[in-house]
Formats: C-alpha cells, structure tokens, sequence
C-alpha cells in the first residue's frame, strides 16, 4: 500500500477519536465497549467457574438467587441458573460468545461486501446489474427470517451461525461500498492512476477503497450490533448455540421460562448485560457517523 | 340524574352478563393443537384430546386409568376366539341418527388404513379376523390368536357415524362436514394455529356437561399461557411448568389440579450396534466398540444419574422417580423394584469391570419441548455423567420435530424420550417399547434403539396370552423385572402433571394427561 494511503488512514483514526472525545455521551459509550471487550478477551481468568464445563457445574446450586455462597465459599454475586452455574460466569463467557460471533461475522461480512460492492461500482455494467440484484434480493428479506430458514437447513452450531449472519450482513455492506466507490471513480485521481497504467486490483484496494471507508465504519460498527442482536434472537428462540455453552440470549432463553417464578436473576442480568452492549456500540457508531458525515456538521 | 341511572343500570347489565358468561362458557388454553379432527388420524395426545370431546369410544379410562364402559356396556367372552360386545341403547350421532353396530364394524374397519396417518389405530384393530352384526346392538368378533385385552385394543378407537364418515377426506373432517360424533360436544369450527370452538350436544348420552360453548385456544408457549390465565384471557390452561405451580397456588382465585401421570421419561441407549455414531474415546476420537453393548455400562450410566436430584431441582418436585415403566397404581407395577439409587462408587466399579476404568466419551441428545424440563434434564444427566469420569462431548437439543426423526433413524447414542401410558396395564407399553421391533407382529413400534431380549419377547408372549386378569399382572410383573434388570433404557422419573383454572371451575386430573371439557365443570 501507498504512503499516501496510510497516512490518510492515521488522520482517519485522529479524526475519529477526536470526534469521540467531544461527546461525552460517546466517551462513556466507548468506554463501556472497550471495557466489555476487555472482558470478553481476559474472561476465563477472570470468572470463578468455567461455566461451559459440565463438570464442574452442581446442579445442587442451581436456582441460587444473588450473593449466596456454595459448600466451598464461592460466592455467586449475580446468583446461579438452573444448572448451578454461576451467572456472573455464564455472562461473561456468554458476552465472549456474542461479541465473537457479532464481531467476526461482520469482518467476515464486510470483507466480503466491500470485494462484491468495489467490483460492482468499478466494473459496472452486467457485472453491476448481476451483484446488485443479488444484494436486492438479500436485502428484500428479512434478516431474522433467512437467518432461520438457513439454521432449519443446516442445523445448529457456533460456525453455522456464523455463517447465517455473514449471508444476511454482507448485502448491507456491499450496497454502501459500491455507492461510495461510485462517487469516488469519476475523480480524477482514480482517472490518473488508470492513465499510469496501475492495475486494477491496485487501483481498487489502493486508491477507491481507502475513500470508501468512512462510511463503511460507521456501517461495520452498527452491523455488528444488529449481528449481535441477531444472535441472541436465535439462541433465544432455541435454533443457535448449543444449550451447554449458552450465549447472553439463550441466558435469556433460559430464565424466561422462571421469570414468573420470581427467578428473576437468571433473565435480567444477561438481559441488561446485552442491553448494555448493544446501546453502547450503537451511540459510538452513530457518533462516528455525525464525525464522518460532513452534511451533519460536525468534523 | 338520568345519566346516572343509565350508568347503573348499564353497570348492573354487564355484571349479570359478565356471571352469567362466565357460569356458561369455558375458554381452555391449550398448550397442543391437533393435526387433524379426523379422530381416527392419529392417536398422540394433541389430536385425541379433541377427539374425545367430539366423538366416543367403546370404552374409556378413569382418571386412574381404570376401564369403564362407554359406547359398549358389555363385551363377554364366548370361547378363546370370540368376543360379543354390547352396545349402549339410544345413543345418537349429532346429526340425531341412532348408534348402530354397522357403524361400530365401519369404525374399526376404517381405523385399519388411514391414509398417511403419523400414529395409526391399526395395531388396536390388529387382533381381530372377523366381524358380524348379531343385531343392532351386538357385534361377534372373531380374534386371529387367544387375546386376553381384546377391549382394551379394539375399546380405544373412536366411532364415527358410517353414513357420513364413508369416502369423506381429512377435509371434511376438519370443515366440519364429517365431524359428526356422539361426544358430549359437538364440533363447531376450527381456525388452525388460533382456537377451536365446540357447542354443547344436548342429546349426550352421558353425564349433563356445564358449558353451553367452549373455546381452545392454542398456545404453546408456557410463559404466555400462564400469563393468559393469570390476566383473565382464559378460564383453565393445561401443561403448566412445574416452576409455576407454587405461585399459581398462592394466587386467590385461582387453582391447581394436579396428578401423578403415567408417563415415563428415560434415556435409550444404544445398545445393540457394533458402533455408535456418538460414542469417543477420552480424546473425542470415534470408538470402534460400544460400551453401551455391555449390561454394567448400562447399570453404571443409571447409578450415576440422581433422579431425586434432578426432580428436587429442575422438576420443582413435579414427578416420582421410575425404575419400571409403570407407576404404582397402574397394572403390572412390580412394587419391589425400585428406582435405582445414585451410588457413584458402585458405578465406578461396575465402569472398572467393564474395561472402562478411565470412562468414554458421550454426546447426549434430548428435545427442548415435549415435555416441561426435557433439555434442562439432559444437561443435569451430561453433568452427572461428567463427575461419574465420563467425557460429555456435548448435549444437544433440537426442537421434538425434528428430534423424533433423529431418535427414529438411529442418528444418536443416548437420547432422552418420554413414553406415555393411556392404558390400564403396562402390556402395551411393554410391547411397544421393549419387545423386539417386528412390523408384522406389531411389537417393538416405538423401539428406537432396535433392542431385543428373546427371554423378555417369550415372557411377553406368554403373559399376553394369559385370559385370568390377576395371572395376567402377575406374569407381567415378571417380565417387567426380567427386562429392567438387563436395562434396556434408563428409567428417569414419572412426571405429574398441573392444569390450573379459576377458583369457580372443576378440573379431574387425570394420569392420562387428558385436556378436555368434558373433565371441567363449575365447581359446586
């Protein structure tokens, strides 16, 4: 890559924490996000159970409401499920989870948008019309409903549901990518560098995309919220995660069947912990938008 | 002042209304919808709990699962092979002609090809050869084979009218057109996925019921059916989650009926494959030999499962640990075997014996909405199991329908699947699920993991064919103790059962599992 391009990647990153930091409301939001994410990262050395091993569960402390003690003095602050596994673990581990699978499948999901939308708006022609009526089609759907058709299809597992939020994500991506490169083609830097002979995957990956980018992080961080909504939709309906290595929604899942039982620990704390999540990368994502977008004034 | 007045008035109208709906109406909340009106279509509980409010049976179970006359008030047994069964007097189809024994032989004719039907009657019509109208009201059955429970088989098929039912279609039936039966309801309409609505039959033959109309709505999830019953949306709901019985109980107005049922659940084993598709080593790689083969494996796997455990825990105290099929109460419980204790030491050694010292590795399957706790059950058996020394390579839970595929096709090891008892002795239980799988004879039909006990087949067949009732129980105790000693599936626990209704209402709890308006009434 270019010097040119790096360094208009550096005065991004500037851009983008300097916006940030003029909105408190958005620092508290991506301190919150950085927090949880270094939560999900450490989680296994910072939980007193490893809530995934079924052995090591006791189903004698199962139900226990927040702050009772087990026989060996383990305190379980945020209560137990129905398993006996303690809540604060089942949520970390469940926040590794969702976080994983959210992350992931929208890099997956933009990498692929980003190639597809790049080749569309650069080539144009029958090679456009083809990937945008694909992305029409994917877009036409909604989300949740082919993320369940595909999961029936296939069957559960971490990788499926991967693979399911990657299918109805990268449309999104693809769409955005390839209005901006549209934009961004006419100008004459991308007309000189054709003219000095560069080849087009160069032009592409060195020249358009690196302008196409503000959008597309403003579009990544969202998805990955709506990934990790997604995500805890279909566990909570019961076609995700296996039930032994519950996500925050199939805790969710779990403790909503006692919540009228007046369990309510089991439900709420997953519950709010998600809430948490997905609010706090929402406000930092629609923060980057007002920072990215120079209609909305703010630079 | 006039407005007031109206107010009053209008006030004092809606209250009389209000009692007086209530007294003459029943809306149920029904956690099951039926796949069909057809009442002969198939015999799981969903479709039989409309069938048996619509149309009748020769006889009918108590709520103890006691025999008791219905359309027959007679059935004798003239020599081995023949049965005379006598019909009730002026009973009337809903369209008012009169039950005739041409309507009977239709009945139990047609029950033999139902097309398509998931759970066919045809092994309750498989015992008879031949069928004659002595009169009116007098069928001779003739049997293929000495049958000492022949009403027990034949008495459980539902009676349709011969003039209607003939060539009409699963349509007809579910319009409406064909659904005409001698039940104590008659069938009004039915919005699939919504509700169902029925009328009283006046003409009933029966005991007078209380409720002019009632409406089943169908909701399937436990959470909001409790919550319809708890805002007022419903009158009674059926399948309530053990967890919610505590609080049901502690809220005026409301009630709880609830029994023991007759429904097993366990765990099948794969034990009669060479291989088995999710048996490991302790790394999780494939295992040519199936430790499941071996009988101590099997005892091992049961003494490490604490049924007290799991029923205290995940059931709320809901169900009665099993060690038979049977509870005590129904017909061929042997009452000195008990349900086996948790003993991990035991298990451990019997594991050693086996060649196991160190374990193996196991994927447990189970469904996640048959019965209330069905996967919360299967992670406490994955846990149990992984402090026994066994690796639990995971516990996998799918939705029934698909589930009950997997189970049928041999696609698991060990999977969790209930069984439920509707008749007065375990004979069919017995032969249904244990007895070696043979189409032809029709034993074996839910025998999923093909297991097969040529002394249990032979003590079955002798038991069966035994005419003196007590004999009867007896030999059937017997093979009950053969078999459960060879464990061929893990006995769990027999679950209980809640429906709960407002305080105004009567509910018999049944071990049947029946949801039916026929058991409600206005409590006196």
């Amino acid at each position: 890559m270019s010097a040119t391009a790096l360094f208009r990647e550096d005065m991004l990153l500037g851009r983008l924490i300097m916006g940030i930091g003029r909105s408190p409301k958005a620092v508290i939001a991506a301190v919150v996000c950085v927090i949880l994410l270094f939560a999900a990262i450490a989680g296994p050395f910072l939980t007193p159970q490893d809530p995934y091993d079924l052995a090591a569960l006791d189903i004698l402390d199962s139900k226990l409401p927040p702050g009772s003690q087990n026989m060996d003095g383990l305190t379980y602050w945020l209560g137990t499920d129905g398993q006996g596994r303690d809540m604060f673990s089942a949520m970390v581990y469940g926040l590794r989870t969702s976080l994983g699978v959210g992350v992931f499948s929208g890099i997956v999901a933009l990498v692929v948008g980003t190639v597809l939308g790049l080749t569309a708006a650069y080539f144009g022609g029958r090679i456009d019309t083809l990937i945008m009526r694909v992305v029409d089609l994917m877009l036409g759907f909604p989300t949740i409903l082919v993320a369940l058709m595909l999961l029936a299809l296939l069957g559960q597992g971490l990788w499926k549901v991967i693979f399911a939020l990657i299918l109805v994500q990268w449309a999104t991506f693809a769409r955005a990518v390839r209005s901006a490169a549209l934009v961004e083609k006419n100008k004459d830097y991308v007309e000189a560098a054709v003219t000095l002979g560069i080849s087009t995957p160069r032009i592409l990956i060195g020249h358009l995309l690196p302008n196409c980018l503000p959008p597309l992080i403003v579009i990544g961080m969202l998805q990955v919220a709506n990934a990790i909504s997604a995500e805890a939709t279909l566990s909570f309906l019961g076609i995700g995660l296996p039930i032994t290595e519950p996500s925050l929604g199939l805790l969710i899942a779990n403790g909503y069947q006692l919540l009228m039982s007046g369990e309510y620990w089991i439900s709420v704390y997953p519950g709010v912990l998600l809430l948490i999540l997905v609010f706090s990368i929402n406000i930092v994502g629609d923060r980057l938008r007002e920072v990215l977008n120079p209609r909305l004034g703010e630079r | 002042m006039k407005p007031m007045k109206f107010l009053l008035a209008g006030i004092a109208a809606s209250v009389i209304a209000l009692g007086s709906a209530e007294a003459a109406d029943l809306v149920l909340g029904s956690a099951t919808e039926p796949s069909a009106i057809d009442p002969q279509f198939s015999r799981t509980g969903n479709n039989q709990n409309i069938a048996m409010q619509v149309f009748d049976r020769l006889v009918q179970t108590d709520p103890t699962i006691n025999v008791e006359p219905a359309l027959a008030v007679s059935w004798t047994n003239i020599d081995p092979l023949t049965w005379h069964v006598k019909l009730r007097e002026g009973v009337k189809f809903h369209d008012g002609n009169p039950l005739t024994a041409e309507d009977v032989i239709f009945s139990l004719t047609r029950a033999r090809n139902i097309p398509n039907s998931p759970a066919p009657f045809s092994g309750n019509v498989g015992a008879i050869d031949s069928m004659k109208a002595l009169d009116d009201l007098t069928i001779e059955f003739k049997t293929k084979k000495p049958t000492p429970d022949f009403i027990e088989q034949i008495g459980f098929v539902y009676i349709v009218e011969k003039k209607v039912s003939e060539g009409a279609s699963i349509e007809d039936f579910n319009s409406g057109k064909a659904a005409i039966g001698t039940g104590a309801y008659k069938f009004k309409s039915w919005t699939p996925g919504d509700n169902l609505v029925l009328t009283r039959n006046d003409g009933f033959w029966g005991k007078k019921q209380d409720f002019d109309n009632v409406t089943i709505k169908f909701i399937s999830n436990d959470a909001s059916r409790v919550a319809a019953l708890r805002s007022g949306a419903v009158d009674l709901i059926d399948a309530v989650p053990p967890g919610d019985v505590k609080t049901l109980q502690g809220i005026s107005g409301l009630k709880v009926f609830s029994t023991a049922s007759a429904r097993i659940i366990y765990l099948a084993l794969d034990s009669a494959r060479d291989k088995s598709p999710f048996i490991t080593d302790k790394d999780g790689k494939p295992l040519d030999k199936n430790p499941l083969k071996d009988v101590k494996v099997r005892q091992a796997l049961s003494k490490l499962v604490n049924r007290q455990l799991i029923i205290d825990r995940i059931l709320d105290g809901s169900a009665e640990p099993a060690g038979q099929l049977v509870p005590n109460g129904v017909a061929g419980n042997d009452p000195s075997i008990e349900a086996p204790a948790f003993n991990a030491d035991e298990a451990k050694k019997l594991l050693a014996d086996a060649g196991y010292k160190d374990g193996f590795g196991i994927t447990l399957h189970t469904s996640n909405d048959r019965f209330p706790g069905d996967a919360e059950v299967a992670q406490a058996l994955g846990q149990m199991f992984a402090r026994g020394g066994l690796k639990v390579n995971g516990v996998v839970a799918q939705p029934y329908n698909v589930y009950t595929k997997g189970a049928g096709a041999g696609e698991f090891s060990a999977f969790i699947f209930s069984l439920g008892n509707s008749t007065p002795t375990s004979a069919t239980g017995l032969r249904n699920l244990l007895m070696t799988a043979n189409k032809d004879a029709g034993t074996g039909s839910f025998n999923r993991t093909k297991y097969s006990n040529p002394a249990f087949d032979e003590a079955m067949r002798v038991a069966t064919a035994e005419f003196d009732a007590e004999k009867r129980v007896e030999l059937l105790q017997k093979a009950t103790k053969l078999v459960f000693a060879d464990v061929p599936v893990i006995p769990l626990y027999w679950q209980k059962v809640h429906w709960a209704g407002k305080a105004n209402l009567s509910y018999v709890a049944n071990m049947t599992e029946d949801t039916s308006a026929t058991l409600a009434g206005l409590a006196k």
